[in-house]
């Protein structure tokens, strides 16, 4: 059986790519990324627990042949990866491997709107356009 | 699997004390160096662990049985009483989501304003 964390692993990297395009066509069309970035994550994660569903079931005392049989693969190719065996170490990898991708996904939002905040004209540019070709007043000597 | 988590624990902790003194603000730098620090800590220790997978069980076995092990984050008193459970794992979980977490607070805030 492999572990748990393969089965979210690639359940959320299914879920990333799913996705990604609506990220994509936000990016492109110029507007805030946070909540397509948001529905990304969460997208992600989602798909991620659905992967684990047959776990869960299992963990929860579902009957041994249930949890074998072939139509678990509804829940992305769940018996396919439970065959291949792999420990904790693979477990590990495939989890800090997923968070990893998601977090690039976020910084590289996080870099753009930086960017795009760093281009964006001040919002009182027009008044200090004026104040700048106004003379400036020198005041008055009072003389006594 | 327990050593991993113990060891980005320790730089996690430091990142969401500074993050919480800065008024729940981080910077891009802040952002990027907080996860290479908890990877830095979590392979300090498994230190003792990596003859294993470079193929040198020899070494492997005998630093397991050294207690001067304990100088990676007390990896050789962790061995001693390790259970293996998926609660690591949701813990782990749960330290990078709070990560991501920080980074899309960040990313939100920054269009916000």
């Amino acid at each position: 059986m492999a572990h748990s964390a393969i089965h979210f692993a690639t359940g959320a990297m299914i879920g990333a790519v799913m996705a990604s395009p609506s990220v994509v066509r936000t990016f492109f069309r110029g507007k805030p990324l946070a909540r397509a970035v948001a529905r990304w994550l969460l997208c992600s994660n989602a798909v991620g627990l659905y992967a684990v569903v047959p776990s869960v079931l299992r963990y929860l005392g579902c009957p041994e042949h249930l949890c074998r049989s072939k139509w678990l693969s509804v829940f992305i190719f769940h018996p396919q990866l439970a065959s291949l065996h792999l420990g904790t170490i693979w477990a590990t990898a495939a989890l800090v491997i997923c968070f990893a991708l998601q977090y690039a996904g976020v910084l590289t939002a996080l870099a753009v709107a930086l960017r795009r905040q760093h281009l964006r004209p001040h919002p009182n540019l027009a008044q200090i356009r004026q104040l700048e070709g106004q003379k400036p007043q020198i005041p008055r000597k009072v003389c006594h | 699997m327990n050593q991993i988590l113990f060891g980005a624990l320790i730089p996690f902790l430091v990142a969401v004390a500074i993050y919480i003194r800065r008024g729940a603000r981080a910077s891009f730098t802040f952002l990027v160096l907080t996860p290479v620090w908890m990877a830095l800590g979590a392979l300090y220790a498994v230190v003792p662990d990596l003859p294993r997978l470079f193929g040198r069980p020899d070494v492997y076995h005998r630093w397991s049985h050294d207690p001067r092990m304990n100088i990676f984050l007390w990896h050789y008193a962790i061995d001693r009483v390790e259970v293996d459970s998926s609660f690591y794992h949701a813990g782990l979980i749960v330290m990078l989501l709070l990560l991501l977490g920080a980074a899309w607070r960040e990313l939100y805030l920054v269009e916000k304003t």
